[in-house]
C-alpha cells in the first residue's frame, strides 16, 4: 500500500511538470517558432532572389537606361526596399559592379544590403553614397549630423504602413485613433473592439528599424506601451505593405486590417485614402561630390525608373 | 521502498522537472529574440 502511495506520489510530480511545461508550450513556445525560410530569417528578405544580375531574379527589368560609368554611388537599403533599389542597379551599373559571394555582397561591391539600420549607419559614415529607406529616426538623423553628414531624403514611391492581426482574429477595420488607444495600453481586451475577448497584445519592433519609426510617427508623439501578460493574448503588429505582400512568401496566417474602413490597396494609397500612407526615400549626404548621384536620382525620378518602381509592386509618385 | 530512497528519487524527479522548465524557458526566450513579428502572429500570437 505504502508503495503505491510513493509511486503515486512520483507520478503526480511527473505528471505535473510535464503538465505545465505542455501548457508553457501550446500558449507561448509555441508562437515564437519562425516559419521563414533560413535566408528571409538571417536577413529579412531573400537577397538571392532578387539579386540584380541573375537570370532568375524576380525583379523588374530594365534595359533603356544608358548605363553609369565612372565612380559609382554604393547603394544600400532597407529589406522592403530591396527589389527595387535592385532594379535601379540593373538598370544603370555595369554587371561586374556587384559581387555577391558566400550569401554576402563583397566589400569592393557597389550595391550591398544592411538593412534600415545599418543604411543609415553607412551613409553617415560615408560607406555607401545612396540608401533607400522610409524615413530615418531622430537618432539616425543625429548619428548623420554627429558625423559632419546633412542628408537630402529625396521622396520615390509611395508605400502603405499596415497594421496585421492573425487571420482568426474577426476584426476587420479599426480607426486610427483605435490603433493609437491601443498601442497607448487604451484597450486591453479586443471584445472592446468588436472581437474576442483576447487579450490585445500590441506588439512593437526594433528601435531604429524602419517600421518602429514609422510607428513613432503614426503616433504623434503618444507614448508605446506593452503589456507583457497580454503575450497569452492575440497580436496586432505593423510592417509595410510590400513587404508583407510581397517578400514573405506564405503569411497565409496573417491578415491586413483596414484603416478608417478603407483597405490598403494599391490604389487606395495611390489616391491618398488609405490614411497610413507614406513616401519611401533615396538618402544621400548633400555635400556628396559623386557627380553619378544626381544621374542614378534623375533615373528613379524619370518614367522609366518610376515604372520599374511601379512594376516592383511599390506605388509610384506618377 | 524505504522512505530514503523514495525521497531521494522524489527529489531527483522533482530537480529533472524543474530543469526541464528552465530548458524550455530559455528555448522560448531565444525563439523571442529570432521570431519574425509576422510568423508570430501567423502563429496564433
Amino acid at each position: 500500500m505504502k508503495l503505491t502511495k510513493q509511486l503515486a506520489a512520483l507520478g503526480a510530480v511527473v505528471l505535473g511538470f510535464a503538465a505545465f511545461d505542455a501548457c508553457i508550450y501550446t500558449v507561448i513556445t509555441r508562437r515564437y517558432i519562425d516559419r521563414s525560410s533560413s535566408e528571409m530569417h538571417a536577413k529579412s528578405v531573400a537577397v538571392s532572389e532578387y539579386l540584380p544580375f541573375d537570370e532568375s531574379s524576380g525583379i523588374c527589368r530594365s534595359e533603356t537606361a544608358e548605363k553609369l560609368t565612372g565612380d559609382l554611388p554604393v547603394v544600400d537599403g532597407a529589406a522592403a526596399l530591396f527589389p527595387v533599389y535592385s532594379a535601379f542597379v540593373h538598370a544603370l551599373y555595369p554587371e561586374d559592379a556587384v559581387s555577391y559571394e558566400n550569401g554576402d555582397f563583397t566589400p569592393e561591391s557597389k550595391m550591398q544590403f544592411h538593412n534600415t539600420r545599418g543604411a543609415y549607419t553607412a551613409v553617415a559614415d560615408g560607406t555607401a553614397d545612396v540608401v533607400f529607406c522610409a524615413k530615418p529616426s531622430e537618432a539616425q538623423m543625429q548619428y548623420a549630423k554627429e558625423k559632419g553628414k546633412e542628408l537630402q531624403l529625396v521622396p520615390i514611391g509611395c508605400e502603405a504602413f499596415v497594421f496585421i492581426v492573425n487571420k482568426d482574429n474577426p476584426v476587420e477595420s479599426l480607426t486610427v485613433e483605435q490603433v493609437q488607444d491601443i498601442y497607448a495600453g487604451k484597450y486591453q481586451r479586443w471584445s472592446e473592439l468588436g472581437g474576442t475577448n483576447a487579450r490585445i497584445d500590441a506588439v512593437q519592433r526594433n528601435e531604429g528599424s524602419g517600421s518602429q519609426t514609422a510607428m513613432l510617427s503614426f503616433m504623434g508623439g503618444r507614448e508605446m506601451h506593452r503589456n507583457p501578460f497580454a503575450v497569452t493574448g492575440s497580436a496586432i503588429g505593423y510592417s509595410f505593405r510590400y513587404y508583407v505582400e510581397g517578400l514573405t512568401g506564405d503569411q497565409s496566417g496573417i491578415k491586413l486590417l483596414s484603416l478608417n474602413g478603407v483597405s490598403p490597396t494599391a490604389e487606395h494609397i495611390a489616391d491618398g485614402s488609405y490614411p497610413a500612407s507614406s513616401n519611401f526615400y533615396a538618402v544621400y549626404d548633400k555635400a556628396n561630390p559623386n557627380p553619378n548621384i544626381p544621374l542614378l536620382i534623375d533615373f528613379i525620378l524619370s518614367e522609366e525608373g518610376q515604372r520599374i518602381v511601379s512594376e516592383s509592386g511599390y506605388v509610384s509618385l506618377r | 521502498m524505504k522512505d530514503k530512497t523514495f525521497r531521494r528519487l522524489l527529489l531527483l524527479v522533482t530537480a529533472l522537472g524543474l530543469l526541464s522548465v528552465i530548458a524550455l524557458t530559455a528555448y522560448t526566450w531565444y525563439l523571442h529574440g529570432e521570431c519574425s513579428v509576422l510568423s508570430y502572429i501567423a502563429n496564433g500570437g
